[in-house]
């Protein structure tokens, strides 16, 4: 028998990484009814809501129409949902199926088993914010003024949830307590983050902890893409977002890495 | 295990023997449980254990609630320009904290009775249920109550938990409380009719994403549907969630959209109806019985 060897060097197994991403992306297409068409619903019924019923059509927000402010944040609020959903459950999923073991044993190092999952899980993120995006597009015209900012910040907000997503997966040993960052993180975060309102109008304690909320930063940013005006600094944004990027690469790397939660 | 497999072969050796000493004498009429008409004891644990189940999880079964309720307020309130607004003539966080309050409470008993459901199916404890001496209207006793209590029980805790930011008080005390358990018990009757239906997870969730949250969203928990344009005020009418939040609110601030009466007579209806169609259900055995 041919004696196993070790991999050298920095290869990747890019067949291994594609073949891992695209068993990801097949679950949130297969499952698109709950994975693409339920944030959509919930983002036409909040648009609906605000511009129905609460007079929004005709109120001014940042110096635009207040479903135009509305609109990509409620864009960006499924996204993030999204990306931190698709990763989270796919690993809680396989550890208590046990199907983890069939990621855990093929020749894939912790540097691609921690892509296959933050890119599988970003990429449900993305196609749940074009589907709302195009959702929505009958009842407020929302055209990005620059698409490059509205990219950067849909990939990278995308990826950070992600890798949120990696890490409590990796950490939760049931349902619940899943359940429960959501809940009692993601949610108030996202929620609290200007999706519905422009921080200018808070009062300055509030205005001052939201600076420390990376979602307001993802947000804010998303939205300077397609209105041309944000409450931050752009470039302020950018910046805690690529730095969040890398801390949390690392720390999935890490901990993969390790086998935390993973291994016996 | 070794130990166990290495007296297996004895085991099965012993069998033949075992059961050709055995005499089955199998009751010669199987009788029905003498419980009475019905059967109260069993009624009743059923119940206990349905609010067990989600007494043993209260940070996702109460206080998640809680905490997006609050969040809806805070935010409603930040974004529609905060205290200094008004809806129907009452401030706006008024207006919102009791539609806010009863669409917990109606999400809270639709997923009780339908999450409850669904799991016994799929892990196949639904049979220590089939088993037992319980009628199908002592499962519905069961499942109903004990998925309308949840809705109590959340609407009572989020009814505290509002009160550092807006003081709600009930006026009319009868109307909360008829809406309330009408309300809880509509849906808790539709999570059952759903965990009935449902073959997975993801039935349910469909039928709580694409049915109940729209109707939950759109029945004025946030707004008055008198400000609405003629056609969705009409369809607003037919929604039945309207009648149970209208009604549940008329009792906080004395102002209501609709006509009560009208949606007092719509909730029992639509109780009895669901009832009897459950009730009907399990007594066929409707996706519980081969």
């Amino acid at each position: 028998m041919e004696q196993f060897h070790p991999r050298v060097g920095n290869q990747v197994n890019w067949y291994g990484l594609w073949t891992l991403y695209l068993r990801e992306v097949t679950v949130s297409i297969k499952f698109a009814g709950h994975t693409l068409l339920a944030p959509m619903v919930m983002g036409l019924l909040f648009l609906a809501v605000f511009s129905l019923a609460l007079g929004g059509g005709s109120r001014v927000v940042s110096g635009v129409p207040f479903l135009v402010f509305l609109g990509p944040g409620l864009v960006m609020m499924g996204l993030v949902h999204a990306a931190f959903e698709g990763a989270s459950v796919s690993i809680l999923h396989g550890k208590l199926d046990g199907t983890i073991i069939d990621v855990l044993m093929p020749p894939l190092g912790p540097a691609e088993f921690v892509a296959g999952h933050i890119l599988g899980g970003a990429t449900r993120g993305l196609l749940v914010a074009t589907v709302m995006l195009v959702a929505m597009q009958p009842f407020v015209s929302l055209i990005p003024i620059h698409p490059g900012l509205v990219l950067f910040h849909g990939v990278a907000s995308a990826l950070v949830l992600a890798m949120l997503g990696l890490i409590a997966g990796l950490w939760a040993s049931k349902w619940d307590n899943l359940a429960m960052i959501n809940n009692f993180t993601i949610t108030p975060l996202a929620f609290l983050s200007g999706v519905f309102y422009s921080t200018e109008s808070l009062p300055e304690l509030w205005r001052t902890a939201n600076y420390f909320n990376p979602f307001f930063y993802m947000i804010d940013g998303f939205r300077y893409g397609f209105i041309g005006r944000a409450d931050a600094s752009p470039s302020l944004g950018v910046a805690v977002i690529l730095a969040l990027v890398m801390v949390l690469w690392m720390v999935c790397h890490r901990l993969v890495a390790m086998g935390y939660k993973l291994k016996p | 295990m070794p130990e166990l497999s290495k007296n297996m072969p004895e085991l099965s050796k012993n069998m033949p023997e075992l059961s050709k000493n055995m005499t089955v004498t199998p009751h010669p009429h199987p009788q029905r449980f003498a419980a009475g008409a019905l059967n109260w004891y069993g009624a009743y644990t059923l119940y206990f254990k349905e609010v067990r189940r989600f007494l043993k999880v209260p940070a996702q079964t109460l206080i998640a609630p809680m905490v997006t309720s609050l969040l809806f307020l805070a935010v409603f309130s930040l974004a529609m320009g905060g205290a200094g607004r008004s809806m129907a003539g009452i401030p706006l966080l008024n207006f919102l904290a009791p539609g806010l309050i009863i669409m917990a409470m109606m999400q809270s008993a639709f997923a009780n009775a339908s999450s409850s459901l669904i799991m016994a199916k799929i892990q196949g404890t639904i049979v220590d249920l089939l088993m037992t001496p319980l009628g199908s209207f002592e499962l519905m006793i069961g499942y109903v109550f004990g998925a309308a209590t949840r809705g109590l029980i959340t609407g009572a805790v989020l009814l505290l938990a509002v009160q550092p930011f807006v003081s709600v008080a009930p006026v009319h005390i009868g109307y909360v409380l008829f809406h309330a358990v009408a309300a809880s018990i509509m849906l808790a009757l539709l999570g059952l009719l759903g965990g009935l239906w449902a073959e997975k997870f993801d039935h349910i969730s469909a039928v709580s994403n694409f049915v109940i949250t729209p109707l939950a969203f759109l029945s004025g928990t946030f707004y008055s549907v008198d400000r609405l344009p003629g056609i969705w005020h009409g369809i607003s009418q037919l929604n039945p969630f309207f009648y149970a939040i209208d009604g549940f609110r008329y009792g906080f601030i004395g102002r209501a959209d609709g006509d009560l009466a009208t949606g007092v007579i719509v909730l029992l209806v639509i109780d009895l109806v669901l009832w009897i169609i459950c009730h009907r259900l399990l007594a066929i055995g409707y996706k519980l019985k081969p």
